[in-house]
Formats: structure tokens, C-alpha cells, sequence
């Protein structure tokens, strides 16, 4: 890599958890390799960088913005169309970028309804508040007016807010497809703008399970169940989301008697996660009776948002529960 | 188009496009060409509603009725039923659903120039 001019790099977090970074960290010893290749202007996590810096930088100066997490305030949505605006290339990086992920699960709830929680029901971060104080946007103050961000009621993914060119699936991306990723930028090596940086199959055809005929009965949640470790978990009953998931990750979860969650999202051409995955298990559930579908559906899956969109929410055609002024 | 055939995410679609409400049309169960898509459709049904009442969609929004070729009067009343319905719980306005109307503008705008204003630490 070292034979290359230096590009500019920054790494950029918003409505995510933090696993982004670390799992860029894990790529290890080879992040040396990263900061050889590359200037890393902005990376609150890891690096030092101002955002008063970049705000001075020339349009499209920095070559690769890895973008993780989903845009829920104002700020978020600020930093996001500054790093498209100096960004040559804008990766939505890992699931919240790319689909909100479990923070794009807010959705269900609107921000009234978030600080009733937080602020008024006795949270961790606020356990008594008998004021009812809540952030304000404005506070006037002696010295001026300051600001906070604005909550937003609706949590956005990336590409909702500014174009996005590339895509890294994963909750959070496993490291060796970011260095892979990484390799792939350095090289030049890209796809066709708007691809998602990994393959497109399922997390099925990575799994070593015996797959025979799905005909199922019953649903079971993970804890009412010890699943057997040879047979396909979707076939002993137990919602795996593998057949509408990308692979990509190895059938990590399987592999050690989990069902897949899908963090890896969905495949080129799928609009909307969920629906592939109500659309797939419909063809398992071994009842031609309407009423005992029913049963069968509301027994098994009693949080069927969650389980078919724990992490696609936000990027789903509906993107919300419907909103309900209070 | 054969009822097993339709995924719901045309649904969605629809109804995140503006449509107040969508009807699923198909032959009845035990006359299927393809032998068993209808039953598809009707476990798809199922757990399309579920999905939906958790999103705070009625249920009467997405109606499945099984009609013949011959059956234009059925069909007639199931649509003017669908209809009646729709109209008794009024407009979804899905699209207005993810509108920030609570000063995410202005809010965009302050910070701009508050980091214009901010005051240069010297290096």
C-alpha cells in the first residue's frame, strides 16, 4: 500500500452503538497498514480531528467517509450531509448506516413517547425528575442562545438523509470484510456505485445444517427450545431469519445454536426485509385452516416487528408505526 | 395475477405510496391451478395482518376475499364493502408519517452558524 500518495480518510459515527468502531479496530495490526494508506482527518472514536477542520476542507477532499450509524437528531443529519459534501466516497457502514438497525427500532415509538421513558418514567439515566425537565433546542442563557440537536420523532437511515455510493452490511460488519472493504478502496477495486460491498446469498447456503422439508407447526422462542445441532433451526420450529438474511458472516449465529437475527440485512432486489421473511415462512406453516394459522402465527411470533425487522425498520417500506399525536 | 404470487411487500408498497386501503382477490381455496398458491396467500394474509396491527395499521385496511370468474356479484359487494370500510376509518396519509415538522430546519441552520460564530482556538 505504502507505494501509493496518501488519501483521506475519516470514520464518522451517528445513531449507533459503538460497535462500528471497535469492529474496525479488530481488523488489528492492520490498521497500521490503514493509517499508512491513509490521513485519518475525523475519527472521534479513535483519532483526534475537529469538526471546524473539516467544515474549512474543500468539497470532495476526503477520498473514503466510513459513515456508521442512523440519523435520529439534527446534528447527525448536519454531520451526514457535511461528510457527503467533502466525500468523495460515502460509505453507509454496518446495519444502522445502511438500515437503522436497533436504533431504526425507535420508530415504533415517537420522540414524545422516547422522553416519557427516559425522562419521566424513571430511567437509568434519569431515575427521579420531578420537575419533568426535558431538553429544550433553545436555552437562553446571559452569553446567548445555545442549542442542543433536535430529536427526531422518525429515525432515517444514510441514504434517506444524502446519496450513499457504497454499502457495508453487519451488525457490526465482521472485520475481515471491512479489510476487505478497505483493500478494495485502496486498490480501486470497486464495484459499480450504489453496491453493497459483500455477496449476495444467503446466510443458507453458509450454514452446514441438514436441510430437508420445512412443515411447521408450532414457532418457538429461542428459550422454550434446545435446538438439536445437525438440523436446520427453522425446520425444528425456531425463527431463523437466515433464508432472507445476506450472507456474508459465515452462519455465525447457527453455527453456535442460534437462529439468525439478520443483521446483514436483505439481497440485491429485496425492497423490504420483512416482507421476504412473512413471505417465506408462509410457505412453511404446515396449516391450511384459517384459524389455526392465525393461532399459530400469534402464539409464535408475538412480536412480529421485532422479529422480522429488528434491524430494517427504518429502511422498510413502512419505515414506522404509525405515528399517534399525544 | 395468482393470489400466491402476491408478497406483501406490495402491500406496503401500496399503502406507504398513499393508498388508504387494499384488497387481495383470489380464487377460492380447493380451486387452485396451481394446486395450493391460494393456501400460500391465505397463510401470507395472516401474518401480513399481524405485522400490520403492530404497526398500527387497521386490519380492515387489507381485505382477502376468494371470488370466482363467476362470481362478479361477490366481487361487486366485496369492493363496496372494502370501500365503506376504508371510508368509516378515513385517510392512512402514510408518507406524512416520517415528516419532521418540529423545527428540524432551523435547527440545521443553528448549528451552521453557530460554527461560524464559534470562537478560533488558536493551534
Amino acid at each position: 500500500m505504502s507505494d501509493k500518495p496518501k488519501g483521506k480518510l475519516a470514520v464518522y459515527w451517528a445513531a449507533s452503538c459503538g460497535g462500528c468502531d471497535i469492529s474496525t479496530l479488530a481488523i488489528d495490526e492492520k490498521i497500521l497498514n490503514v493509517a499508512e494508506a491513509f490521513d485519518i482527518v475525523l475519527w472521534p472514536c479513535a483519532a483526534d480531528g475537529k469538526v471546524r477542520d473539516i467544515e474549512k476542507m474543500d468539497d470532495q477532499s476526503i477520498d473514503v467517509c466510513l459513515f456508521n450509524g442512523g440519523i435520529r437528531t439534527s446534528e447527525q443529519e448536519y454531520m451526514a450531509q457535511l461528510l457527503r459534501r467533502k466525500s468523495k466516497v460515502l460509505v453507509a457502514f454496518g446495519s444502522c448506516a445502511c438500515e437503522g438497525c436497533i436504533p431504526g427500532l425507535g420508530n415504533m415509538d415517537t420522540r414524545k413517547q422516547v422522553f416519557d421513558t427516559v425522562y419521566k418514567e424513571g430511567s437509568a439515566t434519569v431515575p427521579e425528575n420531578p420537575q419533568d425537565v426535558r431538553p429544550q433546542p433553545e436555552t437562553e442563557v446571559p452569553e446567548g442562545t445555545l442549542h442542543l440537536p433536535v430529536y427526531y420523532d422518525t429515525l432515517k437511515t444514510l441514504d434517506q438523509t444524502v446519496a450513499v455510493d457504497y454499502y457495508l452490511p453487519g451488525c457490526p460488519p465482521e472485520a475481515e470484510n471491512i479489510w476487505k472493504a478497505i483493500v478494495a478502496i485502496v486498490e480501486g477495486k470497486l464495484p459499480p456505485a450504489g453496491s453493497v460491498l459483500g455477496v449476495n446469498t444467503t446466510v443458507c447456503d453458509e450454514c452446514k445444517r441438514t436441510r430437508t422439508e420445512k412443515k411447521i407447526k408450532k414457532f418457538y422462542r429461542t428459550w422454550e427450545i434446545i435446538p438439536d445441532e445437525e438440523t436446520c433451526l427453522l425446520e425444528q420450529g425456531i425463527l431463523c431469519c437466515g433464508i432472507a438474511t445476506r450472507a456474508g458472516c459465515g452462519a455465525l449465529c447457527p453455527q453456535v445454536n442460534s437462529p439468525c437475527i439478520g443483521c446483514h440485512g436483505a439481497n440485491d432486489g429485496v425492497t423490504d426485509f420483512g416482507a421476504r421473511m412473512m413471505s417465506a415462512l408462509a410457505s412453511v406453516i404446515d396449516s391450511d385452516d384459517p384459524e389455526e394459522i392465525a393461532q399459530i402465527i400469534e402464539d409464535g411470533i408475538p412480536d412480529p416487528v421485532g422479529s422480522f425487522y429488528r434491524f430494517s425498520l427504518a429502511a422498510s417500506l413502512l419505515r414506522r408505526k404509525k405515528k399517534v399525536s399525544t | 395475477m395468482c393470489s400466491g404470487r402476491v408478497d406483501p411487500s406490495f402491500v406496503f408498497k401500496a399503502l406507504a405510496g398513499g393508498a388508504d386501503g387494499v384488497m387481495i382477490a383470489g380464487c377460492h381455496p380447493g380451486e387452485c391451478h396451481y394446486i395450493e398458491q391460494n393456501y400460500k396467500a391465505m397463510r401470507r394474509y395472516a401474518i401480513l395482518k399481524h405485522s400490520l396491527t403492530a404497526m398500527g395499521i387497521e386490519p380492515d385496511r387489507v381485505q382477502l376475499v376468494w371470488a370466482s370468474a363467476a362470481e362478479g356479484q361477490r366481487l361487486a359487494e366485496a369492493i363496496t364493502k372494502l370501500v365503506d370500510d376504508v371510508r368509516e376509518l378515513g385517510p392512512l396519509e402514510w408518507p406524512a408519517n416520517w415528516d419532521e415538522d418540529d423545527g428540524r430546519l432551523e435547527a440545521l441552520e443553528a448549528i451552521a452558524k453557530e460554527h461560524e460564530e464559534a470562537m478560533e482556538v488558536p493551534s
